[in-house]
């Protein structure tokens, strides 16, 4: 059984609707990431979990106990606060103990209880030297640890991270993805975590939530969000690829098909596609820059295309060029600077991609 | 987030405020608004009986509606004295001093009078331009004048004078808040595009500072119609503004329905004023309410 | 050339402002009966005089417990208040915003007569208990003003995070609100004390017998012009200096 499952949630702001009929079920100990763009319901879906906000209609169970209408001080779920939100009148220690010394009646905590919790913390993410330190003296990544002991020191069954890492610059917030996702693999907590940033996600999720515009696109790991995105919106929204509207034709019984581009074609394997293409079907198609090789103007391949390098963009590990084939199609291509051999713009390149290697989707 | 609190809990906040306002402030308004439409026999005790003759008489007899025009026009001579004397230092201060610390400070220079009791600061003003004070020593000492000037103190000068000194800190500061506001880029911008100190003063920093210009202002307007202490303090015997008629009918005179309708008056002057600068306030706002 | 213009004539206004105070305290040590240019003999007689002074003693006890317990009551009932404005919605909201702030946005002297006239109605009659209601009254509107800013800038996570971690809005109130604006409730105090220490206007009208400080100078002054003034100005002055540099500090730190 799930831990949370989130049904038919909607969450409208006067007539606006942020969240449109939502229905999640995160597992026990799984890292679920929701991502999408600024804007796309997933902070809101956050705080509706967390207690924050009231979803408009539709219900959230925990454990099997629905908390729809609880107020946060009643859920057993932390916040992890994009900003930290530590309390800047209390110290290290201080923070970390303030949600234990909330806990009433049978759950209530001892001194030493507390104290000892506290230490746990604080040698969990490693900031023992620093509790007695007030938040606004240390650094943005040790407020950041601390703000995850705070949260995880009153054992919650459901950490939420919003956007924690954001304000962190880039090598520091790479450090804390290790980090988090090690912590989580010991803690055998279950994570929900927020980001606008795919790589991120891909790099830490078990499973990944995929949210446009209030709806949810599509969920599954990372590995499927990548190959096989399920719209059009993941295609375009996870890595890159570039996109141009396409006719089917010669479709086959296996699904493999021709892909009309202008006066070009390329075929297609049934792998790319979830429903069978008709003859003339309009279509859409993704192809991602990694996929595209480019071979020498003088090689001998079976390269469907020719094209010309318009530029050249060096990025470190890879090299980017942009391809034009004829005037209809620029397409983006990366190769690794190291071994494979090199073009100048304006050289003549033969192109070719795998038949497996793009999504197909009707228009 | 609306879930944490219970109507009760929101009741138990607002209420003793409200409740407090309700009976110490709004009431006392109501009353006297009532008040004023009703009149004073021989004794000066108010008869229940409404009638608008206080405010016919204010707008008939010369004593009010002059008075009242008259206020209105030491209020706008303090109003511009005090932008004039205010905006070199603000703009001093905002454009022409570099370090951040000096900048604080003299602005602290600036705020501090605001904090100093009005009294003393009005009394300062005594010793200065009395019979024996330092102006009149001074002129005396340097032979510019044979006799002390008695005129200078008690005087509608006087009064002004002290108005301004004391009201300039109401208008530096939200002056100054407006002018450094104003992001140095655009001097620099416009100095760049060819434009004289001149040019950039009066073409740039002051249209962008004018909401800051008006607000204070309008502080010095308002305070200024609402004094009554001034002119008891410096003025002379014929300078007499519309709130001294308020004071006087209110003791010696003993008329409070016409008192309450002079005050009520002074209200609706004062609240047309606020409207209207707040129009002007928002109309040449370039930069969005910080 | 230019520069001059501009520095000379900012010096000439900070000198309009400081002179006349400056004045007063040079006055204040001077032994003559009258304050006559120039001064011809300093003493410190007229500080002699003022400690000396029964009625003036009791004016100053009298301003300090009415401004005491004006901004003692003013931030009991207006701190709580200010959050609700700062929190929730609710009807009439805009207009409660506005009503709190008439006190100060419209002349005193109307706000006087109008308690005036309607105090004894209530059973409130003329004496220093209706001077601290009507200093409440007005010390209300700095209240909200002041704090509703500081409110707005208070991380609302803070409040959230408190909640997430299982404090009740109560708790939350007492542990993380009230302490994270502290200096500014300090500050907001200390101006409280300062305002109701210098009004006159809503004082004038609600005064019985005890008189308060600027009452009591203010009736000096119609006496004629007594050098006592002078001294117990100086007083005033530097106290009100040694009060806004303690808010500047408070004002200042940081963790606010």
């Amino acid at each position: 059984m799930p831990i949370l499952t989130l049904s038919n949630i909607e969450k409208y702001y006067g007539t606006s609707y942020v969240v449109k009929n939502l229905n999640l079920a995160i597992e026990q100990g799984e890292f679920l990431t929701i991502l999408g763009p600024s804007g796309c319901g997933k902070t809101t879906t956050l705080r509706m979990i967390g207690g924050f906000e009231l979803p408009t209609s539709g219900s959230i169970t925990l454990k099997g106990e629905d908390i729809s209408g609880l107020p946060p001080y009643k859920r057993h779920v932390n916040t992890v606060f994009q900003n930290y939100a530590l309390f800047p009148n209390m110290n290290v220690e201080e923070n970390i103990a303030f949600g234990l010394k909330q806990k009433k009646g049978s759950e209530k905590m001892s001194q030493n209880r507390i104290q000892s919790r506290v230490e746990d913390m604080l040698a969990m993410v490693q900031m023992s030297d620093f509790r007695k330190r007030k938040p606004q003296e240390l650094s943005g990544g040790q407020q950041q640890r601390i703000a995850i002991a705070r949260a995880v020191a009153n054992d919650p069954d459901i950490l939420l991270l919003d956007e924690p890492l954001g304000a962190l610059d880039l090598k520091l917030r790479k450090q804390m993805q290790i980090e988090l996702k090690s912590l989580q693999k010991r803690l055998g907590k279950t994570f929900v975590y927020v980001t606008h940033d795919q790589e991120e996600a891909l790099t830490m999720s078990d499973r990944i939530a995929v949210m446009n515009a209030g709806n949810l696109e599509q969920i599954g790991t990372s590995n499927e969000m990548y190959y096989h995105p399920a719209t059009p919106f993941v295609a375009e929204f996870i890595g890159e690829s570039i996109k141009f509207e396409a006719r089917a034709k010669k479709t086959q019984n296996d699904g493999s098909a021709l892909i009309d581009v202008g006066t070009m074609s390329f075929p297609i394997s049934g792998k790319t596609h979830k429903n069978p293409l008709r003859e003339g079907q309009k279509v859409v198609v993704f192809l991602r820059s990694e996929a595209i090789m480019l071979h020498p103007a003088n090689t001998n391949t079976d390269a469907a295309f020719k094209g010309v390098i318009g530029d050249i963009i060096f990025v470190g590990s890879t090299r980017k060029y942009r391809v034009h084939i004829g005037n209809e199609i620029t397409l983006t291509a990366l190769e690794t600077t190291l071994g494979a051999p090199q073009y100048a713009v304006g050289d003549e390149v033969q192109i070719s991609w795998s038949a497996d290697d793009c999504s197909v989707f009707e228009l | 987030m609306t879930t944490a609190y219970s109507n009760r809990a929101k009741a138990f906040l607002l209420l003793p405020m409200v409740v407090w306002l309700i009976a110490f402030l709004l009431l006392p308004y109501v009353f006297i608004f009532a008040q004023s439409l009703m009149k004073s026999d021989a004794f000066g005790n108010v008869v229940v009986e409404f009638t608008a003759e206080s405010y016919i008489k204010i707008f008939t007899s010369k004593l009010y509606y002059a008075t009242l025009l008259k206020t209105l026009m030491m209020s706008c001579l303090v109003a511009v004295s005090c932008v004039i004397i205010s905006l070199p230092l603000c703009y001093f201060i905002a454009f022409k001093v570099q370090s951040e610390s000096r900048k604080t400070m003299l602005y602290t220079l600036i705020v501090l009078p605001f904090w100093v009791s009005y009294i003393v600061r009005a009394y300062s003003w005594k010793i200065i331009l009395g019979q024996f004070g330092i102006l009149n020593g001074f002129l005396l000492t340097t032979g510019l004048i044979t006799e002390p000037l008695e005129i200078i103190l008690y005087s509608d000068f006087a009064t002004i004078i002290c108005l301004v000194y004391i009201l300039t800190p109401f208008v530096a500061i939200p002056m100054y808040t407006a002018l450094e506001q104003i992001p140095k880029s655009l001097v620099e911008a416009a100095k760049d595009l060819g434009a004289g100190s001149l040019t950039t003063f009066f073409r740039i920093i002051i249209p962008l500072g004018l909401p800051g210009i008006i607000s204070g202002a309008t502080f010095a307007l308002v305070l200024t119609m609402g004094d009554f202490l001034a002119p008891i303090l410096l003025g002379g015997p014929n300078t007499l503004f519309i709130s001294n008629i308020v004071q006087n009918l209110f003791g010696t005179s003993n008329d409070k329905p016409l008192g309450s309708a002079v005050g009520i008056v002074i209200l609706a002057l004062i609240v047309l004023v606020l409207e209207v600068s707040t129009y002007f306030e928002k109309k040449y706002s370039s930069f969005k309410s910080s | 050339m230019r520069r001059i213009f501009t520095t000379g004539s900012a010096a000439l206004v900070l000198a309009f402002i400081y002179l006349p105070l400056l004045t007063i305290i040079w006055y204040s040590f001077s032994a003559e009966s009258v304050n006559s240019f120039p001064i011809k003999a300093y003493s410190l007689e007229w500080y002699k005089v003022m400690a000396n002074d029964e009625s003036l003693l009791r004016a100053v006890g009298n301003s300090l417990r009415v401004a005491f317990f004006s901004t003692v009551i003013a931030l009991f009932i207006g701190v709580p208040a200010t959050f609700a404005l700062h929190k929730f919605d609710f009807i009439g909201k805009k207009l409660l915003e506005r009503i709190v702030l008439m006190p100060i946005t419209l002349p005193g002297i109307v706000t006087g007569v109008a308690m005036l006239s309607f105090f004894p109605k209530i059973g409130v009659e003329l004496s220093l208990v209706a001077v601290g209601i009507g200093h409440i009254t007005f010390l209300l509107a700095i209240v909200v003003t002041q704090l509703l800013s500081r409110f707005k800038r208070l991380d609302p996570n803070l409040e959230q995070a408190a909640y997430d971690l299982g404090a009740t809005p109560l708790t939350t109130f007492f542990t993380v609100i009230i302490p994270n604006i502290r200096t500014a409730i300090i500050g907001a105090a200390l101006l409280c004390l300062v305002l109701s220490m210098d009004e006159i206007p809503v004082t004038f009208f609600l005064i019985a017998r005890d008189n308060t400080l600027p009452i009591e100078i203010y009736g000096m002054m119609r006496r004629g012009i007594t050098p006592e003034v002078n001294a117990i100005s100086t007083l005033i002055f530097l106290a009100t200096i040694v009060i806004l540099i303690l808010s500047l500090r408070f004002s200042r730190k940081t963790n606010d």
